[in-house]
């Protein structure tokens, strides 16, 4: 574990939206390169995979709102038929990526996530 | 120029995904060599020539049945592009990337839509596996001025909506899914 506080701080930000949410399953913050900072994933995921496809879905979300003219991204979710996966910016740096179950309330995971993103941009 | 048309509907049976084309390209009016400039529909058979949708693949369907299936398929589509409104996009593109129907405001981006559709679904499907959430049913992305749904229509083509109201993804993510219901009968 790092000893940096603001590290700590990060990591702390990251376990405690995964376990204070309902239905929030993982979330993983990585850098917009596709490198992972934190993660807090289900068992058997391997996060530098899921981190530079988080990454990928948010550079591809981007360019499809750009293609498109619909301004800058908030967020960007995929229902599987076993869950979601919700993708959004936390700062000019780093992605914020939440894996939920196919029960969860979407609109408070997007709530929680966007304040968490919002955490983590300013720690970051 | 595309291959060989069909001379006629009334007492031919045509190879699904060729007469599908050229019904389709007739009914936008590109049938007469206007290309893509021809109105604000554009419809192409590229995407079902390059699907694999050969004769073999797919058996016969009599001209009856496929110029039913298509009127309620291209209605399914007009329907949801006038929920949409006039500065609203809707794309049925095929998984491998190509246009099967696109109404956008701007056609010079027809095909890069047609690509992004497909790019982000096939993406979303490997995060989707990597990560155990089973299959892909829709992605959505939410923008400062509107947002992009992306659905499943059948096991071939994806259909991506865009819409100027963010606020009113959730009535459009009902009503695409409508209409995906009424694709899937034909696709």
């Amino acid at each position: 574990m790092s000893t940096n506080p603001r590290h700590q701080q990060l990591e702390q930000l990251l376990k405690t939206f995964v376990s204070s949410t309902a239905e929030v399953q993982g979330a993983a913050l990585v850098t917009t390169d596709g490198l992972p900072l934190y993660t807090a994933l289900p068992a058997g995921s391997d996060e530098n995979r899921v981190a530079a496809m988080a990454a990928a879905l948010l550079a591809l979300g981007e360019r499809t709102l750009r293609e498109l003219q619909k301004g800058t991204m908030e967020q960007l979710y995929v229902k599987g038929s076993d869950g979601y996966i919700v993708v959004l910016r936390a700062g000019g740096d780093a992605v914020l990526e939440v894996i939920t179950s196919n029960q969860a309330k979407l609109g408070l995971v997007l709530l929680e996530a966007g304040r968490c993103a919002g955490e983590a941009a300013r720690l970051l | 120029m595309r291959g060989k048309q069909p001379a006629c509907f009334k007492d031919a049976t045509e190879p699904a995904p060729r007469a599908l084309a050229y019904r389709l390209r007739q009914a936008s009016g590109l049938g007469q060599g206007s290309g893509s400039k021809g109105g604000p529909v554009e419809l192409a058979d590229r995407g079902l020539e390059g699907s694999g949708g050969r004769p073999k693949d797919r058996g016969r369907v009599s001209a009856l049945q496929l110029g039913l299936s298509l009127e309620k398929l291209e209605e399914a589509l007009v329907q949801l592009k006038e929920e949409v409104g006039p500065q609203g996009d809707v794309a049925l593109v095929t998984k491998d990337g190509f246009p099967l129907w696109i109404s956008t405001p701007d056609q010079g981006r027809a095909n890069r839509t047609a690509l992004l559709g497909f790019s982000l679904t096939a993406l979303a499907e490997r995060v989707l596996e990597e990560l155990s959430r089973g299959f892909w049913e829709y992605t959505v992305v939410t923008a400062a001025e509107g947002a992009v749904l992306l659905l499943r229509a059948g096991k071939e083509a994806v259909l991506l909506v865009a819409t100027d109201d963010p606020s009113g993804q959730e009535r459009l993510l009902e009503a695409s899914r409508g209409c995906t219901r009424a694709l899937v009968q034909f696709l």
